[in-house]
């Protein structure tokens, strides 16, 4: 099995942070010599704004007020992972990044670099209102569970993140798969494994 | 809004923006001995890139092997690492190196709007496309060959331009050309004027 680039877009409530690790649990399985760099944005920003310097405390205030941080921050964060973590071996698993075009455009010039054989878009799908409702099941704090605050959160995903998706759609140099997100976990889990990995046990 | 200045230079390969860069920096300090000003260059994180052990580094010493182009994510993060690091809000910037490429100026354009940098100045040193190829076959190094300063000059063209472009009529910033093809002191005296900074 050659080295897998994974990169897992869909909306918040799709399910794709299940999948993701269950794709992880199965490449450990089915490929132990071969490392998974996993990369979510998630993560390193909030490792960001935990430092008190000038551009962190400005990144966090955007955050702090619910606001959208520039398009350079995620790009800074997943190139210096790159350059940190990539040894050229490795599975590369990007969860929720890229989400703007030009994030993307970038990326692909690190794919280019990296000579990154046909990457994979998984992009799982499911209904707004099917998230919606599960957003606002699972949410631990109130404020979390305003339709309100729900929907300018999906709206984002609509003016961004679906255009960043259609950018990899019918791009030769990218596997494109989507996936039925509004089924059973193990459902979708399994269409993953036929449709990305071709394995139909 | 920041009050303080951003000056980003740009221009064919060989036009001077270095050394013009560097006596703008020069005549800032004296014009204002009390104010910080930061200057960045992107060509000075290159070559320090090239210098690590790692496989990141083993690529970018590669692409330079080939002359080729080094890809723009990299620019990116030189930028804005040494954005992050350096910037505490009350400094002037200099910088020259980047953009090279339109998703470059779009991804430095998302900074200066995080950082609310007021109405950059955009400074472009021009000359023609022969007079640059002409530049860099004389002040040839050991790893030019023809061909790779070929590339690099019409690189500008399909890569660069297009960056250039896009500043070009922008409201958001100062954009600035003057003419390379003179003496260095008449393209700094050239530059100083139609920044209008006082």
């Amino acid at each position: 099995m050659r080295q897998h680039s994974l990169i897992f877009l869909g909306p918040s409530g799709s399910g794709k942070g299940t999948q993701i690790k269950l794709v992880k649990e199965y490449l450990r399985e089915k490929t132990p010599d071969i490392d998974v760099a996993y990369m979510y944005t998630g993560d390193m920003l909030r490792e960001m704004w935990s430092h008190e310097k000038y551009t962190n405390i400005l990144s966090k205030n955007i955050n702090l007020e619910g606001g959208l941080q520039p398009g350079f921050i995620p790009v800074m964060l997943w190139s210096k992972f790159f350059i940190e973590n990539l040894l050229g071996n490795e599975h590369i698993i990007f969860d929720g990044t890229p989400r703007r075009i030009n994030d993307a455009e970038l990326l692909e010039s690190a794919f280019v670099f990296y000579n990154r054989v046909k990457p994979t878009l998984v992009f799982v799908d499911c209904p707004l209102d099917v998230v919606k409702q599960r957003i606002i099941e699972r949410a631990t704090r109130p404020e979390d569970r305003k339709e309100s605050t729900v929907d300018s959160r999906l709206q984002w995903y609509v003016d961004y993140v679906i255009p960043t998706i259609d950018f990899y759609r019918n791009k030769d140099m990218y596997n494109f798969v989507e996936i039925n997100g509004n089924q059973e976990r193990e459902k979708v889990f399994a269409e993953i494994k036929q449709k990305v990995f071709n394995d139909y046990d | 809004m920041n009050n303080k200045h951003t000056f980003i230079f740009s221009g064919r390969s060989g036009c001077g923006k270095g050394t013009q860069r560097k006596l703008l920096y020069e005549y800032f300090s004296k014009q204002y001995p009390n104010e910080k000003i930061f200057q960045y260059y992107t060509g000075d994180g290159f070559r320090k890139l090239l210098e690590g052990d790692g496989y990141t580094n083993e690529l970018v010493r590669e692409v330079m092997e080939v002359g080729g182009l080094q890809p723009n994510f990299l620019a990116v993060y030189l930028w804005s690492t040494a954005f992050t690091e350096n910037l505490e809000g009350d400094e002037h910037i200099i910088t020259d190196g980047f953009p090279r490429a339109l998703v470059e100026a779009q991804s430095l354009d998302s900074a200066m709007k995080f950082y609310k940098r007021h109405k950059p100045h955009f400074i472009v040193i021009n000359v023609s496309k022969e007079e640059s190829h002409k530049r860099l076959l004389a002040r040839k190094r050991d790893d030019d060959t023809e061909d790779s300063i070929k590339r690099r000059v019409n690189w500008y063209d399909t890569q660069v331009l297009p960056a250039v472009n896009f500043y070009r009529d922008n409201p958001d910033y100062n954009f600035i050309e003057v003419d390379g093809e003179q003496p260095i002191e008449d393209v700094h005296a050239e530059i100083i004027s139609k920044l209008k900074l006082d």
